[in-house]
């Protein structure tokens, strides 16, 4: 019996040995959707990461799907149902999101060796206007305003210098940084706030800067929080591999202009954010983003 | 001048043709091309230009929204996908303020417009004519009939052709190659068919021509390559080698006729003389017969007379007789300069006596065609007649001389020569000045020269007599090609 016993014993280990390697990993998902935010044209926005998705193919083994959302809900809703895998938000997205589901933070982009950036309130060199509290009456432009950099750190920079929107004689909101930044070189505006990195080429062709916000974490890659905790491994080390390449720009260039690396991301990072977007709904009457 | 000419003639009809057909062809191409491209410059210039309106079209309709909303960002990305697609250079936008909301140069975006704008904006004209001249375009931007503010767009110039231009350009290339190919073997095989018949014509005349001189035509200038300029030399080679053969001719005919006259002249005189002979032999005997029946000294005289004058009558008979039976000449090779000493040498004793010298100068190795024992008698005839013209002495001279096809003799002497009015008759039989001989010794020798196929005349007659005797060179020799050494052996 006991010579049964021990054919059986293992029996049962070779079986179970035989499922432990035969089976395919927990992550050998099918496919990898990556869902991107509405920054520009679906097909410009595509163009733009699809280096990054081939070497993201190239390092998992498996397709990476490359999926533009129509609006920023769309990501939010997209994530939580599982439609897709990963996406690649702004930080103030990110924490909405990370309040309305759980999600996981992979990689912060790093743009000219910095993982931080900060918003300026630029103006025309001959306005007359010195610091940013001279603003009050004047007229204000945004740019894409649903970004932190447009919109949540200018707003910022006013608000510490004491000026609310409606201290503006006018203020309008533009469909990109770059046609508000276009706007105050044409005298249409007084000011606006933009990225530091999207003000740089036009500080030396009439414009220059009267005010400087915080820095905060720059965009990032995050993943739904229901994702095999195996696969999150291996894509976030895929992620932060692209930094060991010879050129990380060639993949993540397109992403954003001066993109050379990504870094490792705690959700923390995004604290001053979430602060921020707190106090903003405070000023707004809002309790709820 | 002289030079084309001559490159013309040494030019064949074919090689010609080919390069007629072959410029003829090239002009056309060149023409054709001329016109293609110049059509294909002005398409590509109307497509240009339709192109920069249809840019314009578009830029000024996205600038009108952009001034409506402010909102220049869509504008400028456009601009900068026309930079890389269309060779748009710069897009500038002016808005109704008269400043600058959009410039390639972004330093400019701000700053007041120059005074074109402004100009436009209060007269409507653009700085051109129609706003467009080729490079730039300057356009109003409106919405609903309100004038907005204006455009202009800098396109890159076109220093080099289009694309489509140089495909023009290059397939006139190959189309060039391909024409050039066909046309220098369309016009040989037209050329060839075209010189063709003339080619032929060239060589049934040459072949005619041959055949009427048996083989021994002078043909012309064979470096005319010419098939037209062949066929007029050899008509004219033709025709001067009928004139000859009919001069010829009429020559030999009139010899026949001669020599025709001349016979019957000796056969009339040969039965006159016989039929005298025979009487002049029955008066002598007779003569005889009275003279041995009377001894009276008188009538004895008589019968001498009678007998002399018989006699001298039977020679004359003798000599119609041997006038009129002249032998056929049997011809061979001989020295005609052995046969002139031999008669000098014979006459030897006659001209001693008459105090005449000889002199015979020339090649010694010249040789023709003739019978010797005729040849001494012409010689003989002439040198008495000279004997007896020069009675206070002098010299007579003979000179050879070679000239074409012929070997001319040339006896000369110093007497008073011969009176113009009797030149003409001196060689008919019977004509004499003399008031003895029989007049038939210059005729024999013209009637042996005509034997000879050779002729005589009176070359001179103011300073002594002068004759030329012309012979034919053996078999179609002529004086370029007759070696008298050769012909010794």
């Amino acid at each position: 019996m006991d010579r049964y016993f021990s054919l059986l014993k293992r029996f049962f280990l070779l079986s179970a040995m035989f499922v432990l390697v035969a089976a395919p990993p927990a992550f050998a998902k099918r496919k990898l959707t990556l869902l991107l935010m509405p920054l520009d044209s679906p097909s410009v926005m595509y163009g733009r990461f699809l280096p990054f998705k081939r070497y993201l193919e190239t390092r998992l083994g498996i397709p990476v799907e490359l999926r533009v959302a129509k609006k920023r809900s769309e990501i939010i809703t997209s994530l939580e149902k599982g439609e897709a895998d990963l996406a690649f938000l702004c930080p103030s997205l990110y924490c909405q999101a990370s309040k309305l589901m759980p999600i996981v933070p992979l990689a912060k982009l790093r743009v000219n060796g910095s993982s931080v950036y900060r918003s300026v309130i630029l103006v025309r060199n001959d306005s007359g206007i010195k610091k940013v509290s001279d603003l009050f009456g004047r007229t204000f432009v945004y740019g894409r305003y649903y970004c932190p950099g447009s919109g949540l750190l200018p707003d910022f920079i006013l608000r510490k210098a004491g000026i609310s929107k409606g201290d503006f004689m006018d203020v309008v909101r533009l469909g990109s940084d770059e046609s508000a930044v276009l706007a105050v070189m044409a005298r249409l505006f007084d000011a606006t706030g933009v990225s530091e990195e999207t003000a740089k080429p036009y500080l030396d062709k009439g414009l220059r800067v009267i005010g400087v916000s915080l820095p905060i974490s720059q965009y990032l890659f995050a993943a739904r929080g229901g994702l095999d905790g195996r696969l999150l491994r291996e894509v976030e080390k895929a992620m932060l591999l692209v930094n060991s390449l010879k050129n990380p720009e060639d993949v993540l260039g397109g992403i954003e202009p001066g993109a050379d690396g990504l870094s490792r991301v705690r959700d923390k990072d995004y604290d001053l954010v979430r602060a921020l977007l707190k106090k903003d709904r405070e000023e707004k009457g809002m309790s709820n983003p | 001048m002289k030079i084309l000419r001559q490159l013309h003639e040494r030019t064949s009809i074919r090689t010609k043709g080919i390069l007629y057909m072959m410029l003829m062809i090239s002009l056309i191409y060149l023409s054709v091309s001329l016109v293609v491209l110049s059509t294909a410059r002005k398409n590509m210039a109307l497509q240009l230009r339709q192109f920069h309106d249809s840019i314009a079209e578009k830029l000024a309709g996205s600038a009108s929204d952009a001034m409506i909303s402010r909102d220049y960002g869509p504008l400028l990305e456009q601009v900068r996908q026309l930079k890389l697609t269309s060779g748009v250079k710069n897009v500038t936008a002016v808005d109704r303020r008269g400043i600058i909301v959009l410039s390639g140069n972004l330093r400019e975006i701000g700053q007041t417009a120059p005074d074109a704008y402004k100009r436009f904006q209060a007269t409507g004209l653009p700085p051109q004519d129609d706003g467009y001249d080729g490079s730039r375009i300057f356009l109003p931007v409106s919405a609903g009939g309100d004038v907005l503010g204006a455009i202009r767009i800098d396109f890159a110039k076109r220093n080099r052709p289009g694309k489509e231009f140089r495909k023009t350009r290059v397939e006139l290339v190959y189309l060039s190659f391909l024409i050039f190919a066909a046309g220098i073997g369309g016009s040989f095989i037209v050329s060839s068919i075209l010189a063709k018949p003339m080619a032929r014509l060239v060589k049934e005349v040459e072949a005619f021509e041959k055949e009427i001189t048996f083989g021994d035509a002078n043909l012309y200038d064979r470096s005319a390559r010419d098939e037209s300029v062949q066929l007029r030399q050899a008509f004219q080679q033709m025709i001067g080698n009928l004139k000859k053969y009919l001069k010829e001719f009429r020559k030999m005919s009139e010899e026949k006729e001669k020599l025709t006259c001349m016979a019957a002249v000796g056969q009339m005189s040969a039965q006159i003389a016989h039929e005298m002979r025979n009487s002049l032999y029955a008066i002598r005997g007779a003569a005889s017969e009275i003279g041995k029946a009377n001894s009276q000294p008188e009538i004895k005289e008589y019968i001498d007379i009678i007998k002399d004058e018989s006699l001298e009558m039977m020679i004359m008979a003798d000599e119609y007789l041997r006038f009129s039976r002249i032998p056929s000449p049997m011809p061979r090779l001989c020295h005609l300069k052995e046969i002139v000493d031999k008669v000098a040498e014979l006459l030897e004793t006659d001209l001693e006596e008459a105090g005449v010298k000889v002199k015979s100068a020339g090649a010694p190795g010249m040789q023709i065609m003739c019978d010797p024992a005729l040849l001494k008698q012409v010689f003989m005839n002439l040198f008495i007649n000279a004997i007896q013209a020069m009675t206070g002495g002098g010299t007579i001279t003979v000179e050879y001389e070679l000239s074409g096809e012929w070997l001319r003799v040339h006896v000369m002497d110093t007497g008073p020569g011969v009176p113009e009015k009797i030149a003409s008759s001196i060689f008919q039989p019977f004509f004499t000045t003399k008031n003895e001989g029989s007049g038939l010794g210059l005729a024999t020798v013209y009637k042996i020269m005509l034997t000879h196929h050779g002729e005589i005349r009176l070359a001179g007659s103011g300073k002594g007599a002068h004759f030329e005797l012309q012979f034919p060179l053996p078999g179609g020799m002529n004086s370029r090609n007759y070696k008298t050494e050769g012909l010794e052996n």
